[in-house]
């Protein structure tokens, strides 16, 4: 019971928060992006990057304040599971849709590996998108030029040997493959920390807010599963995480 | 042809202008309220095709607001939309059952949100 109120007062708090930051970031993003569109009259070009550089501050604080609440939620909210029946390519794929312009940009290929052909799934499928964003995007972000990014999905009756005391019907392990810059052995554990950033890959090019695999790998736990990395420097990353399936596939 | 109107409902002052700016610009006739109580007597005495409702205002809620026209012969037809700084999926479908037509999360999306804007008055034309 006490227990239970405590989480209602953050709840409340942490949506506050949420809700007084996004008024003025409204105004910040809506304003510099209206006179990006030259609404009213031309821009020079000095005066079209500082805009520029407003708007895209303005939307990084956004994608930090919602890491931010999502953490929040993970430690002190709500941190309930909603199980449903959905098909987790259809995740997969909208998620790779989205992220297409930012993976074209860079020329990198985003492909999908699914040879059991795995469909429905019942899991908790806002949290399984969240997780899959954070992967993606991350893989994305450390992958130079013309690279590849693959995700992998696989089911099994067997616990992969990272979950090997787990007792469930089903496992399913979903891997995220990139040829990216490579993660050092020293810091493979580290990068799961909240806002750790390997400090060579800290840069411009590879912002992030520090905080996307700390949420991965809390949604994952939070679900009775587990996130690792296999990475050698230089040669690419593959963040995998599996999950117990509490239900058979419908 | 008669511009369309639209109420914009809000006690940000900065989100009344931005959305006004936005909406005049692209031909919209646009009337401001800042608390529930203006919204209510501008609904009455002006009505306007659309309403854009902030969620928190200072002397009555978004929802109550939306009660009232509802309970209103007079108002009870002018479509009302949410516009609103909460983006917890719960919540916004709380705004949906209580009767708003649709609910849009701020920051805004500008393009997303004239483009929401504009289907919405050809759906209803």
């Amino acid at each position: 019971m006490n227990q239970h109120r405590h989480s209602e007062t953050e709840t409340k708090f942490i949506s506050a928060i949420s809700h007084k930051l996004r008024t003025p970031l409204n105004a910040i993003m809506g304003f510099s992006e209206l006179l990006l569109d030259e609404t009213y009259g031309p821009l020079n070009e000095k005066q079209a990057h500082y805009l520029r550089n407003i708007n895209v501050s303005g939307k990084n604080l956004l994608i930090l304040l919602e890491d931010l609440i999502d953490l929040m939620n993970l430690r002190w909210g709500d941190r309930e599971v909603h199980l449903s029946t959905f098909s987790l390519p259809r995740v997969v794929q909208e998620i790779c849709l989205a992220a297409g312009p930012a993976a074209s940009s860079k020329r990198i290929t985003l492909s999908i590996q699914n040879d059991q052909e795995v469909s429905d799934i019942t899991a908790d499928e806002a949290k399984l998108t969240k997780i899959l964003q954070h992967l993606i995007m991350n893989a994305i972000r450390f992958t130079p030029e013309a690279g590849k990014v693959n995700v992998t999905l696989r089911l099994s009756s067997q616990p992969p040997a990272h979950l090997a005391d787990a007792q469930a019907p089903q496992f399913l392990e979903v891997s995220v493959a990139d040829t990216g810059v490579g993660i050092k052995p020293e810091d493979q554990e580290r990068i799961f920390a909240e806002f750790y950033q390997v400090p060579a890959t800290n840069t411009p090019e590879h912002k992030g807010t520090g905080l996307g695999l700390t949420i991965a790998r809390e949604l994952v736990t939070l679900q009775g599963g587990t996130m690792w990395v296999e990475s050698m420097e230089g040669r690419g990353s593959t963040f995998v995480f599996a999950l117990p399936l509490s239900a058979a596939q419908p | 042809m008669a511009a369309k109107t639209v109420l914009i409902v809000d006690d940000t002052r900065l989100n009344r202008e931005l959305v006004k700016d936005l909406l005049e610009s692209e031909g919209y006739l646009v009337s401001e309220a800042e608390n529930g109580r203006e919204a209510l007597h501008c609904v009455r005495t002006q009505p306007p095709e659309l309403v854009l409702l902030d969620i928190e205002l200072p002397d009555m809620s978004g929802l109550d607001v939306l009660a009232a026209l509802q309970a209103d012969p007079a108002t009870q037809n002018i479509p009302v939309v949410a516009l609103t700084a909460h983006n917890q999926p719960s919540e916004l479908q709380r705004f949906l059952s209580a009767g708003f037509v649709a609910c849009i999360s701020k920051p805004l999306n500008l393009k997303m949100f004239t483009q929401t804007i504009a289907t919405f008055f050809t759906a209803h034309s």
